[in-house]
C-alpha cells in the first residue's frame, strides 16, 4: 500500500533509498549526495522503516550493530570481573560460599558474591546477555540480509546516470569506436570470470555476489555455536566433575547417577632419570632437577546394578582395568576420566609403642587407621590406650585449651590417648602429636612412642562429559565457512553504459578496491574508454609515481 | 647425537648472520635510486637481500629438524624453542607475502623484529629438555606449531599496518591521530626496553632470593631476576650484596612481576628520550622517509591479505 513506484515502472517496498531497478534516488537526502552508500543497496530495512508498535521499537533496538556492540563490550566487561576473585568451583568444597567471600574478600568479596560473580556462567544476568548478543544478532541479520537480497535480485543493467554518477568509481567519455570497445571489454570480462547481462547494448558485469552472504552465514555458526554452549545447562548433557581417590579407595564416580563405581589401584608418578632415558636430557636434567614424565592411575571400573537398593555394593559388575595418564583418559560410554592432580604419601596409620619411661620396656603396640580410629585399643596383660580425642589435621590450642583441627583429612594427626597400665588402672593422660608429648595432668609413668608410619598416594580425576561438542564443532565450521567466503571473495560490478556517443563506466565493489582498480586497468587497456576515477580518493594518499615499492599497478592517475 | 646438537645450534646461529645481513640489503634496496628509475621492481639490491632471508631461513629449518631428530619431539615444548620456532615462521610469512608483493620496505620491518625475536628466545635455557606428561601429546605438534605461525602471518598484518599509519597519519599535525601514532612508536620501543634489560641482567646473572608473607600469612620465597626496586610484602632479602627494594608491595600484588613492567617502563622512556635528544624529531617523524614511495592501498590490501592467510591457520 505505502509502496513507492519508480519513474522507471518498479514498484520499491516502503522505505527504499535507491529504486531496486534503476538505481534512481527515491528520497531527497540521497538525490543531494555526492556519493551513493550503497553498503545495503539502499534498499528499505525495516528497523529504518516502521518506529510505532511496541514491536517495531524491540526490532529497532536490537537491529542496530552499535546496542550489538555494547553486548558484547558488556559481557567482555563482566567476564573479566569474574576472575577477579575465584569462581565457586574453585573455592573449597566444604565452606558456604556466601561467608566465604564475605571472609576472605571483605565488603567487595559480599558484592561480588550478591551479584552473582562467583558462578557468574550461571548467573541469570549473564545468561540474559548472552540470549541478547544471540537475539541482537539474529535482528541485525535479518533486518539487512532480507532487503540486501531483494535489491540483488531485482537489480536490472540498466541504470540511471545519476546513480552511475553516485558510485565511487566513475568515468565519462565520449568514443567513435565503442561498438568494437564493447565487445573487447565483454570478452575480457568474461575471461576474468563475470557474469555478463546486457540490455539495449548496455553491460552490468558482476561475480561474487555470493560473497555477500558470507557474513549472514557465519552468524548462523555463530548461533549455532551459542546454541551449543548454552545447552551445557541442560541436565545431562555436560557433565564436568573432579573425583580424588586414595589407593585402595572405590567410589561412585559423580555426574554418573550412581551407576558407575571406580577403585584406584595404585597411582604413580615417575621422573625422568639421567641413567636410562636420552642423554640429550642430561643438561636439562641438571638444570631443573626433577622432571616429572609420567602421572598414572592403575583403576579398575565397575558398572552397579541400578535396580537393586543402594548400599549393596555386592552387586557391583567389573567392566574393565584401566591405565589413565594424562591425554589418555579412560572412556566409557559417554564418559572421559582423566589425570589431572594428585597427593603423594598421604598418612593412612600410625603405630606407637607403649612404653614404661624408666626401662623403656615396651608393653605393647597399636596401629591406629587415621581414617577409622578405633575408641580403644587392648594390648593385654593389663594394658589397653583409650582414644579420647583424635585431631587429623592438628594446628594448634584454643584459648580455653581445646585442641583444633582443620580438616578431617589427616595431614597432621595428633590424639589425646588415656594410658591404662596395672598401676593405673583409672589411666594416664597423654597428648601426642607428631614430635609433641604434652602430659595435660602432670607427668606420667608410662608414654607412647612414635614407631612408625604407613602412607599412600591419592590421585584426582577429572569426570568429563560433553554432547554439546559436535553442536559446537558444527557451529564452527559453519562460521568459518562463512568467514572465509565472505573475506576470500569481494563482491565486483562494472556497468558499461552508452547514451550515443557518450560512454558511462561506474564499478563497485564491497571491498578491496586496490584489486577492482587493477583489474579495470588490465580490462579496459588499449580501448578508448579510459579508466574510471577513484571519486573517494583520500588526499593524504599522495599518489605514487611508480618504483620499486609498487607492485606495478597504480600508475593509473596522476 | 651431541654432534647433531651442536650443528642444529650452529644453523640457528647461522640463520641469525644471515638475517642481520639481509636487513642491511633490504636498507639499501629501498634508498636505490636507480633501479626506480629503471621502473624495475627487484633490484639487484633486492635480489641479494631475499636471497640472503632464504638462505638463513633454509638454514633455521635446518636447526629445526635436526633439534627434532635429536630431541625425539617437534623442538616447541619450551621458551626459547617456541620463540625461535616463532621468529622463523616471521620470516617464512615475510618470504611468502614478498613473493606476492614484492614490498622490500616490508623486510626492514619484519627482519629486525624476528632477529630481536631470536635473540630474545637465547636468553632462556637452550638445553633440549624431555616433554613434561601434559605436552606428550600429537597436539604438541598440531596446536603450537599452528598457533606461532598464524601469530607470524598475523604480525605481517601488524607490519603493514603501521606501514599505513605511518604514511596516513601526518606527524607534524598535532592532533589526536599523530599523538596515538607516537604513543605506538613509545610502545615499540618499550618492547625493546624490556628485551634490553632482561638480556642484560640476565647477561650478568643478576640474582636476588627473598622470603616473603603471602596473603594468607604464610612464608614463601621469589626469586628476582632483576634488581627488586619493588620488593614482595614483607620481604626479606637473602642473598647478600643485593639492591634493596625501594618500596615493599602489599601481598595483593605480585612484586615480581610489577618489578619487571616498571624496569621496562624505565629501559623504554630512557631509550626513548634518547632518541629524541639525539635526532630532534618525533620517532613517527624520524621513520617516515622510509614509508614515502608506499602506496596506501597496496599496504592496505598486504594487512587484508595477511589476516586473510593468518587467520584460518591461527583458528
Ligand atoms: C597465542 C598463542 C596460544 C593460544 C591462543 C593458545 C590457546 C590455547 C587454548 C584456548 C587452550 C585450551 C585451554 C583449556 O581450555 O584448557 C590451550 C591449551 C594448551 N596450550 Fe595453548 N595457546 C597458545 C600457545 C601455546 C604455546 C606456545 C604452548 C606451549 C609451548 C601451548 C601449550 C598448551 C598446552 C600444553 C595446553 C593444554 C593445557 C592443559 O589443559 O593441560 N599453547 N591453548
Amino acid at each position: 500500500m505505502n509502496d513507492v513506484k519508480c519513474v522507471c515502472g518498479h514498484v520499491n517496498p516502503q522505505g527504499t533509498v535507491l529504486c531496486e531497478a534503476c538505481g534512481r534516488a527515491l528520497t531527497e537526502d540521497a538525490k543531494k549526495e555526492n556519493l551513493h552508500d550503497m553498503r545495503y543497496e539502499g534498499s528499505a530495512r525495516r528497523s529504518q522503516t516502521y518506529n510505532k508498535k511496541f514491536i517495531d521499537k524491540v526490532w529497532n533496538f536490537f537491529s542496530s550493530v552499535k546496542v550489538g556492540i555494547w553486548l558484547i563490550v558488556i559481557t567482555l566487561i563482566a567476564s573479566a570481573l569474574g576472575t577477579i576473585f575465584p569462581q565457586v568451583m574453585y573455592i573449597p568444597q566444604n565452606v558456604d560460599p556466601a561467608q566465604y567471600y564475605a571472609e576472605q574478600y571483605g565488603t567487595l568479596g559480599k558484592i561480588y558474591y550478591l551479584l552473582g560473580f562467583h558462578d557468574l556462567y550461571s548467573s541469570w544476568w549473564y545468561l540474559l546477555l548472552i540470549a541478547s548478543i544471540g537475539v541482537s544478532l539474529v535482528i541485525c541479520s535479518l533486518d539487512r540480509v532480507i532487503p540486501l537480497y531483494r535489491a540483488l535480485k531485482n537489480q536490472r543493467v540498466n541504470r540511471v546516470e545519476g546513480f552511475l554518477r553516485r558510485q565511487r568509481l566513475y568515468g565519462k567519455s565520449t568514443s567513435e569506436t565503442a561498438d568494437a570497445d564493447f565487445d573487447a571489454v565483454k570478452k575480457r570480462l568474461k575471461e576474468k570470470k563475470y557474469t555478463i547481462r546486457e540490455e539495449d547494448g548496455n553491460i552490468l558485469a558482476e561475480k561474487g555476489r555470493f560473497s555477500r552472504w558470507g557474513p549472514y552465514v557465519n552468524h548462523i555458526g555463530l548461533i549455532i555455536f551459542l546454541i551449543g554452549g548454552m545447552l551445557r545447562f541442560v541436565p545431562g548433557m555436560y557433565v564436568d566433575e573432579v573425583l580424588w581417590l586414595r589407593e585402595g579407595e572405590t567410589k561412585t564416580i559423580p555426574g554418573t547417577h550412581k551407576e558407575y563405581v571406580l577403585e584406584n589401584k595404585k597411582f604413580t608418578m615417575e621422573l625422568y632419570d639421567k641413567e636410562k632415558d636420552k642423554e640429550v636430557y642430561e643438561k636439562a636434567l641438571e638444570r631443573a632437577g626433577d622432571v616429572v614424565k609420567n602421572f598414572q592411575s592403575d583403576v579398575v571400573l565397575y558398572k552397579r546394578d541400578t535396580t537393586k537398593t543402594l548400599g549393596e555394593d555386592d552387586k557391583l559388575e567389573k567392566v574393565k582395568e584401566a591405565e589413565i595418564r594424562v591425554n589418555e583418559p579412560l572412556k566409557f560410554e559417554d564418559f572421559a576420566l582423566y589425570q589431572v592432580d594428585y597427593k603423594l604419601d598421604e598418612f593412612k596409620a600410625m603405630s606407637f609403642n607403649f612404653l614404661k619411661k624408666e626401662d623403656e620396656s615396651i608393653k605393647g603396640e597399636l596401629t591406629i587407621d587415621l581414617f577409622d580410629p578405633k575408641e580403644e585399643y587392648d594390648l593385654g596383660n593389663g594394658y589397653k590406650v583409650e582414644l579420647l580425642g583424635y585431631y587429623p589435621d592438628f594446628k594448634g590450642f584454643a584459648e580455653n585449651g581445646e585442641p583444633q583441627t582443620d580438616s578431617s583429612v589427616p595431614n597432621n594427626p595428633a590424639f589425646l590417648f588415656n594410658m591404662i597400665s596395672p598401676e593405673h588402672p583409672e589411666g594416664e593422660k597423654s597428648f601426642t602429636a607428631i614430635r609433641q608429648t604434652i602430659e595435660p595432668l602432670g607427668e606420667t609413668e608410662y608414654k607412647m612412642t612414635f614407631a612408625g608410619i604407613e602412607t599412600r598416594n591419592a590421585t584426582a580425576l577429572t569426570v568429563r562429559k560433553d554432547l554439546t561438542l559436535w553442536i559446537l564443532a558444527v557451529g564452527g565450521a559453519i562460521f568459518m565457512i562463512g568467514v572465509i567466503q565472505g573475506s576470500y571473495w569481494n563482491h565486483r560490478r562494472i556497468w558499461l553504459q552508452r547514451r550515443g556517443k557518450d560512454v558511462f563506466i561506474a564499478a563497485h565493489t564491497n571491498k578491496n578496491w586496490h584489486g577492482i582498480k587493477r583489474e579495470l586497468a588490465q580490462v579496459l587497456n588499449g580501448t578508448s574508454i579510459p579508466e574510471p576515477a577513484d571519486q573517494q580518493d583520500d588526499k593524504k594518499n599522495i599518489r605514487n609515481e611508480g618504483g620499486a615499492t609498487n607492485g606495478g599497478s597504480s600508475e593509473t592517475k596522476q | 647425537m651431541a654432534d647433531l646438537v651442536r650443528l642444529s645450534s650452529n644453523l640457528l646461529y647461522t640463520a641469525f648472520i644471515l638475517y642481520l645481513i639481509a636487513t642491511l640489503f633490504f636498507g639499501g634496496s629501498i634508498r636505490d635510486k636507480r633501479a626506480r628509475e629503471r621502473g624495475v621492481s627487484i633490484s639487484r639490491w633486492s635480489a641479494v637481500a631475499i636471497t640472503l632471508t632464504i638462505v638463513g631461513f633454509v638454514a633455521q629449518l635446518g636447526y629445526f629438524v635436526l633439534r627434532w631428530i635429536a630431541g625425539g619431539h617437534a623442538p616447541v615444548s619450551n621458551l626459547f624453542e617456541f620463540t625461535t620456532f616463532f621468529g622463523m615462521m616471521l620470516v617464512g610469512a615475510f618470504i611468502m607475502i614478498y613473493f606476492i608483493y614484492k614490498l622490500n620496505i616490508l623486510g626492514l620491518f619484519a627482519l629486525p623484529v624476528a632477529i630481536l625475536i631470536i635473540a630474545f628466545a637465547s636468553m632462556f635455557p637452550r638445553d633440549i629438555s624431555p616433554l613434561i606428561p601434559s605436552l606428550r601429546s600429537d597436539w604438541l605438534h598440531i596446536h603450537v606449531t599452528t598457533v606461532a605461525a598464524g601469530q607470524a602471518i598475523l604480525a605481517i598484518s601488524f607490519a603493514a599496518g603501521l606501514m599505513y599509519l605511518l604514511k596516513s597519519v601526518d606527524p607534524k599535525v598535532k592532533d589526536k591521530r599523530s599523538f596515538w601514532l607516537e604513543a605506538i612508536m613509545y610502545s615499540l620501543i618499550a618492547v625493546v626496553g624490556f628485551i634490553l634489560v632482561t638480556t642484560g641482567f640476565a647477561l650478568s646473572d643478576y640474582k636476588a632470593d627473598f622470603n616473603w608473607i603471602d596473603k594468607n600469612g604464610n612464608q614463601t620465597s621469589a626469586h628476582y631476576t632483576m634488581p627488586a626496586l619493588v620488593g614482595p610484602h614483607k620481604g626479606e632479602l637473602l642473598t647478600p650484596d643485593r639492591f634493596e627494594p625501594l618500596a615493599s608491595m602489599p601481598a595483593l600484588v605480585n612484586a615480581k612481576k610489577l618489578n619487571t613492567v616498571i624496569w621496562t617502563l624505565l629501559a623504554g622512556t630512557a631509550l626513548y628520550w634518547l632518541i629524541r635528544l639525539i635526532f630532534r624529531k618525533r620517532v613517527s617523524l624520524l621513520l617516515q622517509p622510509l614509508v614515502k614511495k608506499v602506496n596506501l592501498d597496496l599496504v592496505d590490501e598486504i594487512g587484508y591479505r595477511s589476516v586473510l592467510i593468518g587467520f584460518p591457520v591461527f583458528t
